[in-house]
């Protein structure tokens, strides 16, 4: 029935991989999920569910009388997380927590909003509208589906606030709750409220000003014979009050705020043809008698402000200037005396110790105390291997704890950690604003200074000739050069450009970004996440073949482990029919493992491990240019498994189609393991720099810069949050847009990567669309401009003359884009 | 005097009235979601449930 927003599967909660991979054995579907399951085989009677979560949530709403939820929408529905008892949330009940959640409350009734990821069709909206039911104390709710939001009342007395996200938590739409969402301010209307409502008046009083001004236009005779010419006069220029006073508003300011910084922006000359218009319109119908241009000036607002609009676009649902908080859990664990209680994160003192989990996020820098484990820091450096940690080694924060739960003692607080030291660095202390100087901008100086000089002359030269004519020359050509469709043009190209990229996956943060993506020279990559898929990696093995039972014993160990390659190994060999046959298990974190399957001896690893228990390779190991796993099979050498980085399709291609037009970089994290591979990818003249850390990645970019180059930067991870601030374009990749992404420009679908050469020709078209409407709008000019020098403009022509030059330059820039998007494949939907 | 300035008078208040309810309409976020409502009309209003009416 509708199509889902986000694709199901992506979604962060889907159940570990393990049911799906035994869902070859014996699969049924899960009755609430719809997910494949093998129901397990000991069980006495067969299971109709996945798992416990989903159980009880389908007798909840079977009881609840809400089993319409499963006839809504055929989509599958979303997995409940394990029932876990550590997942409290009665931090929130804290009065400071509480009060910057809420939206509204007066003592009794409590407003809330929170912005829940899983919401993504219409059976989601209906059982999460219908909450009451399944609790009488919930009041009620409202789901955004668009936005992924979700408002809920409720009382307080009856209902805490922990219960309710719990309750949410527990049906399976856990409400995201970030700390950055704390910071926002009170609920106001937004821009386009704001703007909506600046359109709506300017229009109604246009419409009205036009029909008023109707019977001028036939004569001042047809008004005086109506007896109406009193209406006539005065109302229109009473109605382009508000519209100069309120509509307007934001083109005085800036250009306030332009003047006074000496740089001629596009609303300079406008307000200067506003000032013009309203002066002798004033003149015209208070004095003389005639019409005055209120229509014209009421239009040019109306349209200006019709073409603000739609260069904006509502990405509600994406963020693109997230900052560390984003990354962070809400709270963590902290040890008080026997027990651990959650914190919010912000709370966390130096020396405080935290139980970090198994795929939790480190919030801090600290010190290992308990547990041993591995730490996958692929987010914070690039780099894919997890480093293996013991009590007492350093922990560094944005690290991920992979295996047991471990507990640290931290040494800094969280907003001075390593990784949040990285947003201390000045590119993101600057304000982003106004470095680009548009083509507008461009143009409209040069065009500023033109007019006044045309203007000047002219008025310079009636004045020798017929000096009460001298001022309305000056003014008239004012107003006919006020860059009405100048104005216009670049924000309906390139509001158009945006929504055909949105369709696409490719969401960009304002129409500015296509202009400066038409001037990027060079292209600068990350590896891991960026040209690889961040997870499945795919396995070789060189060496004499191995038996299937062989196979089935390797596979057998490697699931003991949590270690990522042995995860990978065992997915690789697949699923072994009896896993518990396995003794003796024997692992050492960054060495390898040991151990017995039935009579059969395992042992893999690097060489060292090996070496350690006896095993010498046959001959001198070669040079690891990739990331091998060594097996020896009872205490003989048997070959290597060599880790193949995953790089995504169609990368050879891209990189071949780009070369030819740009100059290519890569920038990784990564060890240059890797390197053959990818000089074959990047060609010969490419630079490749490994083994970066944040900060040289952005100082990489900041050479380039300084050599005059426009840098396009492209990552996905923390890692790359400040390369992708100071490149003139960052790119973040995401496998997932409601997921996060760090701050950038534009926010790409990683399936859509090898669509980038498109998306640069692309906005090569727009920005050559928008060159040839300047040249269409400046030809209405230099018409208008011989008509007002020669003192033949009247009322009557403006108001032809200008709502026909904004219509066809609205016209034309949106069909061109259109049309440009048809031809490069951007828009490929059937009409 | 004209019975046309009367006319003109009544449809400008006339459109002042509309021009008030786009404002209200507005302000009180009837364009914040323009997508959802189109969900919520296909479904139907408690068909097992008797238990309580929607509280608002």
């Amino acid at each position: 029935m509708n199509q889902p927003l986000t694709n199901p599967a992506s979604n962060p909660l889907t159940k570990n991989q393990a049911t799906a991979a035994n869902a070859a054995v014996a699969s049924s579907l899960c009755r609430h999920c719809g997910i494949t399951f093998a129901p397990p085989t000991h069980d006495e009677k067969a299971s109709e569910f996945c798992c416990h979560g989903c159980e009880t949530v389908f007798h909840l709403l079977k009881d609840s009388g809400l089993s319409d939820f499963y006839h809504i929408d055929d989509q599958v529905k979303i997995p409940i997380p394990t029932a876990s008892a550590e997942n409290s949330f009665t931090f929130l009940d804290a009065p400071e927590t509480r009060a910057k959640l809420i939206d509204f409350s007066d003592g009794k009734t409590t407003k809330i909003r929170f912005h829940v990821p899983a919401i993504h069709c219409a059976a989601c909206v209906w059982l999460l509208e219908h909450l009451y039911q399944i609790d009488a104390r919930i009041g009620e709710a409202r789901v955004n589906l668009m936005t992924k939001e979700l408002s809920v009342s409720f009382e307080e007395h009856d209902l805490r606030l922990s219960e309710l996200v719990e309750r949410l938590n527990s049906l399976g739409y856990p409400p995201k709750l970030q700390l950055d969402q704390f910071d926002e301010g009170e609920k106001t209307l937004g821009l386009p409220g704001k703007l909506a409502i600046k359109i709506g008046v300017a229009g109604f009083c246009f419409g009205n000003i036009m029909l008023l001004s109707f019977p001028h236009y036939l004569g001042v005779s047809a008004a005086a014979k109506l007896e109406i010419d009193a209406l006539t006069r005065f109302l229109p220029p009473l109605l382009t009050l508000p519209v100069m006073l309120y509509s307007a508003s934001d083109y005085w300011s800036a250009a306030y705020r332009n003047l006074r910084q000496s740089h001629i922006s596009i609303e300079v000359p406008i307000v200067m043809g506003l000032i013009a218009l309203f002066l002798e319109s004033s003149y015209q119908s208070l004095w003389q008698h005639h019409a005055g241009y209120w229509d014209s000036l009421a239009g040019l607002v109306f349209f200006l402000l019709c073409g603000k609009a739609f260069k904006q676009r509502t990405l509600d649902h994406l963020s693109f200037d997230r900052d560390f908080r984003s990354f962070f859990p809400l709270s963590v664990l902290r040890r008080n005396g026997e027990t651990l209680e959650p914190v919010p994160i912000s709370e966390i003192e130096v020396g405080d110790q935290l139980s970090i989990r198994n795929q939790e996020l480190i919030p801090t820098d600290g010190n290992m105390v308990k547990g041993s484990g591995s730490i996958d820091y692929s987010f914070v450096t690039g780099e894919s291997d997890p480093v293996s940690v013991t009590a007492g080694s350093p922990i560094q924060a944005g690290g991920k704890n992979l295996g047991a739960s471990i507990e640290i003692c931290s040494t800094k607080p969280v907003s001075e950690s390593y990784l949040t030291s990285l947003w201390n660095h000045h590119v993101f202390q600057a304000k982003p604003s106004a470095e680009f100087k548009n083509l507008t901008d461009t143009v409209s100086q040069y065009f500023t200074t033109t007019i006044l000089l045309i203007a000047s002359i002219s008025a310079l030269y009636w004045y020798s000739v017929d000096p009460t004519q001298s001022i309305r020359v000056f003014a008239s050509i004012l107003i006919v050069a006020c860059p009405c469709a100048l104005a216009l043009a670049a924000p309906f190209a390139s509001g158009t450009a945006l929504r055909l990229l949105g369709k696409k996956a490719v969401h960009l943060k304002s129409a500015t970004v296509i202009e400066q993506l038409a001037r990027i020279d060079t292209i600068v990559f990350d590896k891991t996440g960026t040209l690889t898929h961040a997870q499945p990696r795919s396995i070789r093995f060189h060496g004499a073949p191995l038996t299937e039972t062989e196979q089935h014993a390797i596979s057998s160990v490697a699931h003991h482990s949590t270690h990522p390659l042995s995860i990978t190994l065992h997915r690789f060999l697949g699923e072994p029919t009896v896993a518990d046959t396995v003794s003796a298990f024997e692992e050492r974190e960054g060495r390898g493992v040991k151990a017995r399957f039935k009579d059969i001896e395992i042992v893999y690893g690097n060489l060292r491990w090996l070496a350690q228990n006896g095993i010498q390779p046959p001959q001198a190991a070669p040079a690891p240019s990739t990331t091998s796993i060594h097996l020896a099979i009872d205490g003989s050498y048997r070959g290597r498994f060599e880790v193949i980085p995953h790089f995504r399709s169609g990368i050879q291609e891209l990189m071949t189609r780009l070369t030819k037009n740009y100059a290519l970089q890569l920038a990784s994290g990564d060890s240059d393991r890797d390197q053959t591979t990818i000089r074959a990818l990047f060609g010969k003249k490419a630079e490749l720099s490994f083994n970066q850390n944040p900060y040289s990645k952005l100082q990489l970019i900041e050479k380039l810069q300084r050599d005059h180059k426009e840098v396009l930067f492209i990552g996905d991870g923390l890692n790359d949050a400040g390369a992708l601030k100071q490149a003139n374009i960052g790119i973040a990749l995401t496998e997932d847009t409601a997921h996060f992404s760090p701050a950038s420009d534009a926010i790409l679908d990683a399936d859509h990567l090898t669509e980038l050469p498109r998306l640069l020709r692309f906005s090569k078209a727009t920005v050559a669309i928008i060159k040839a409407s300047f040249a269409l709008s400046l030809a209405y000019n230099v018409v208008g401009l011989s008509l007002a020098a020669t003192g033949q403009l009247s009322p009557l022509i403006a108001a032809i003359l200008m709502p026909l030059s904004s219509i066809t330059i609205i016209a034309f820039s949106t069909g061109a884009t259109a049309w440009v998007a048809r031809r490069l494949k951007i828009s490929n939907r059937q009409p | 005097m004209s019975v046309l300035n009367l006319l003109i008078t009544l449809g400008l208040f006339v459109a002042l009235g509309f021009l008030s309810a786009f404002l209200w309409a507005v302000r009180s976020g009837q364009y914040d979601d323009t997508y959802t409502p189109s969900l919520r009309i296909l479904h139907d209003e408690d068909r097992f449930s008797t238990k309580r009416t929607k509280q608002d």
